[in-house]
């Protein structure tokens, strides 16, 4: 059985990039995505949400010495999409 | 195969694996602790191996492997804790099957060496200790050096 698939949702660049930093962590903070995809808060909430409805990543917001922090998780579904995806593209390469 | 993956050229499939590998790069590069954490941690897992070859029978070794093992533990959770103020989670338990292979294999040649330098010192080969301590905690330096997140994906820079 094949174990990759193409995902539409995760292909899209930035969302790319906000699996591919996920996926080493257990979790990274909303701060830590958007320094590093130099986005605006906004642009970044966009496509966190898009990634939360389709089950691929996890938010929890918590609250620590009275400011919010939103932390962001691949679920194992999103793990299993994300590492599908990437297998796809290796075999779209020729690597796989 | 669907319309959007028809679309997807080579090309593109191939400047998204290399955006892929640059934020998984980045992101494992943020776990990488500073290089005196990274040298305390790797000369006190020396010390412990080291100094547990020496203890038997010796209370002063032994208390030195004890001191040690703490300081170690405390090192290890300051960098987590730190980690984690700055906005990232590290993962406690290695992702996946490679990722498991890999601690454990790095785990078992961390055992084999200090059981090793204990049983030669036992035998009179007083130096081995030394050389086994040395050899820890260049795998521990290696390994918080490279693979910060405990898995299998080392780090190249300037690639």
């Amino acid at each position: 059985m094949s174990n990759s698939s193409f995902n539409s949702i995760i292909h899209a660049p930035n969302r790319l990039q906000i699996c591919a930093l996920l996926a080493p962590a257990e979790a990274l903070e909303f701060i830590v995505i958007k320094n590093h995809l130099e986005v605006s808060d906004s642009v970044l909430s966009k496509h966190i949400k898009v990634l939360e409805d389709a089950g691929i990543v996890k938010v929890e917001k918590k609250i620590r010495n009275g400011r919010n922090h939103t932390w962001v998780s691949l679920s194992t579904e999103g793990k299993k999409a994300f590492e599908e995806h990437v297998n796809k593209l290796k075999e779209i390469v020729g690597l796989k | 195969m669907n319309n959007q993956e028809q679309d997807i050229t080579h090309e593109n499939a191939k400047s998204a694996l290399k955006m892929i590998e640059n934020s998984q790069k980045d992101s494992i590069t943020s776990f990488r602790p500073t290089l005196s954490v990274m040298l305390i941690a790797a000369a006190l897992f020396g010390v412990m191996t080291t100094s547990a070859s020496y203890s038997s029978g010796n209370s002063l070794w032994s208390f030195i492997t004890i001191v040690s093992t703490v300081l170690f533990i405390c090192v290890m959770t300051y960098r987590y804790v730190s980690l984690r103020l700055d906005g990232k989670k590290l993962k406690l338990t290695p992702n996946g099957m490679k990722g498991g292979l890999f601690v454990s294999i790095e785990l078992l040649i961390l055992t084999v060496v200090a059981i090793g330098s204990m049983e030669l010192y036992k035998s009179g080969e007083e130096w081995v200790p030394i050389v086994g301590g040395l050899i820890n905690a260049t795998i521990v330096m290696i390994s918080l050096y490279y693979f910060p997140t405990s898995d299998f994906s080392k780090i190249t820079e300037g690639e």
